[in-house]
């Protein structure tokens, strides 16, 4: 399906659902936001030091939010097209995005729901993608993720979550397609036990199968299986932490032909006054890559947030992550060596991003921001690059 | 493993659905439920997974700074009062109720905005979204190794900022259907049922 096709598919979709929800004369309801901001981007490639490219930007975004209440059934749909006019960069000055969000939950009685979300996005010159670790742009990109699950509730404090999950991305420029494109399918079954109020205990089966496009010399796709617990706990009013813990396997067409390694996430959020909210976390998994030919990557991730409410009108936020990501050489893909003639070696990245951000409600509708995001790539594998980007902007909620 | 993982979904639809169509309906609205038609309501809905556990839906509340006088208990069932404070809470406006300690105070703030929770379905079409809740927590989200679940902000081209969504905001009307969800009696704090 190309882009063309998914875009026409939404704007459809889009109609279709304004069309009900205009037919309900209850329990609708409709947000729309435009928010326009004035960017400074001092690398806008993502090249390395002493190549860099700055730009001015201006991004002008409009976001619609529909939502609709029924009796057993919640739908909401969100489209937020995007332009972005480059003042300064050779080979064009526009680039147009297109995000859209589908959310149904129905439940068809009270031990039995069902919650479908789907999103897709469309995006010329993309900056973060491959879940939200690789700062990198490729190219132009369509990316659509459905997720379906169902939720039976066994008894008063057991429920049993049956998800499934498709995942697809496709590059327009062919030759990137050729070693960047897949489907991802995921199955996932959860048992979750609140045993007290503040505890919940959950048992998780997990299988995903990656399948890339173009396999005819190199395929880089696998078949994982993770088996594993996970812990929901609030500890108090002001402090809330969750967990998940296992054992994953994944089978490779690599020389190593399978990996198995335990894999963990584990969050805290902390608030320590009502206007102070804190989130602290780190994660360890084995995941794909977009570096090619690998199949493989050990990710540690690190992170923090704050938001601060210095007044009623001005909210301050400043987030951070570091993740790291080692490459084996076992890990590349059988016949990449021979096809590009490679050495096989191993090597790891780093990558910090640093966010910042503070928002001054001017009037009810109006807000105006400032921000700031940095990122510092440090790569054995590819181009290390710094970027540096600060915005004004300006929101109304129309 | 396409056909595997298809197939283990289906068998378990397939022997888990039958048993639960006779169930029994729910007398009572807990908090973990309030918090879930709260993350629909506000829009918060798509940082989450399809099928969020309650404590999901409390978590991103609570990192909104949403939440009862006690904190969120997923288990217990809701209050006037506690749906009074998460209500102008979720408005932003909790800095304007003269007694945070006093519940009476929250439902009075609430009446006093012309949100008249006695006799719910009764519009106030001048309200308008009051607040800017934000997400916080989207390197979290990129933290994610459960495949089922995703990064919250992947992809979007020239996102803002890798940490915060500023574009979501809370209706009047979506605050009536919140309304419309329960009954409430005149006492001021006792558990209530829905309709």
């Amino acid at each position: 399906m190309n882009w063309k096709t998914c875009l026409c598919a939404s704007i459809a979709v889009l109609f279709a659902l304004q069309g009900i929800v205009l037919a309900q004369s209850e329990g609708r309801s409709y947000q729309l936001v435009n928010r326009l901001r004035l960017e400074f981007d001092d690398n806008i490639r993502e090249e390395i030091k002493g190549e860099e490219d700055e730009s001015v930007k201006v991004i002008e975004e409009i976001e619609f939010i529909g939502n609709m209440s029924l009796e057993q059934t919640f739908i909401s749909l969100r489209y937020k097209p995007g332009f972005v006019y480059w003042f300064d960069r050779d080979e064009d000055n526009e680039d147009i995005h297109h995000d859209l969000d589908f959310i149904l939950n129905h439940e068809f009685t009270p031990r039995l729901s069902l919650g479908v979300k789907e999103s897709l996005r469309i995006a010329e010159l993309p900056e973060l993608i491959e879940r939200d670790t690789t700062i990198r742009q490729e190219n132009d990109y369509t990316y659509n993720t459905v997720n379906g699950t169902l939720s039976v509730t066994l008894r008063p404090e057991t429920r049993l979550d049956i998800a499934g999950r498709h995942i697809l991305l496709r590059y327009d420029e062919d030759e990137i397609a050729d070693v960047q494109d897949y489907d991802i399918l995921v199955g996932g079954l959860t048992l979750r036990n609140q045993f007290v109020p503040e505890t919940a205990v959950l048992a998780e089966l997990r299988a995903e199968s990656i399948e890339y496009e173009n396999t005819d010399v190199v395929d880089r796709g696998s078949d994982t299986v993770q088996v594993g617990l996970g812990l929901e706990q609030m500890f108090s009013p002001a402090l809330l932490g969750s967990a998940r813990a296992g054992y994953m396997n994944k089978d490779m067409e690599t020389e190593s032909g399978s990996e198995s390694s335990p894999y963990g996430e584990a969050s805290l959020t902390f608030l320590p006054s009502p206007a102070t909210r804190i989130s602290l976390g780190a994660s360890f998994a084995l995941m794909e890559t977009d570096i090619y030919p690998y199949s493989n990557q050990e990710r540690t991730r690190f992170f923090a947030s704050i938001a601060h409410d210095v007044t009623a009108r001005i909210s301050a936020y400043v987030s951070t992550a570091f993740t790291s990501s080692d490459y084996d050489a076992d890990d590349i893909a059988s016949g990449a060596e021979e096809d590009m003639l490679l050495l096989a070696t191993s090597g790891s990245e780093d990558i910090v991003q640093v966010s910042a951000r503070l928002a001054y409600q001017v009037t009810k509708s109006n807000w105006l921001e400032t921000g700031w995001q940095y990122s510092d790539v440090d790569s054995e594998l590819r181009g290390d690059y710094e970027r540096n980007r600060i915005h004004v902007g300006w929101k109304v909620q129309l | 493993m396409k056909k595997t993982i298809a197939m283990i979904v289906l068998l378990c639809v397939a022997f888990t659905v039958p048993g639960v169509w006779a169930a029994p309906a729910k007398e009572q609205v807990t908090q973990g439920e309030l918090a879930a038609i709260l993350v629909n309501v506000l829009g918060l809905a798509r940082f989450l997974p399809a099928a969020p556990t309650p404590y999901e839906c409390a978590e991103v509340l609570a990192l909104n700074g949403i939440q009862p006088k006690d904190g969120w208990n997923v288990d217990k069932v809701v209050t006037k009062a506690d749906l009074a404070r998460v209500i102008v809470l979720a408005m932003k406006r909790g800095d304007e109720v003269k007694n945070p300690d006093s519940d009476k105070s929250w439902v009075d703030f609430l009446a006093s905005l012309g949100v008249n929770i006695d006799s719910i379905g009764q519009a106030a079409d001048s309200l308008r979204p009051l607040a800017e809740p934000v997400v916080a927590n989207v390197f979290k989200g990129g933290s994610q190794t459960d495949p089922l679940k995703d990064s919250q902000e992947f992809g979007e081209p020239d996102s803002p900022e890798f940490g915060t969504d500023a574009n979501v905001a809370l209706t009047y009307v979506a605050l009536q259907q919140i309304l419309q969800e329960v009954e409430f009696p005149p006492v001021v704090v006792r558990p209530m049922t829905p309709n």
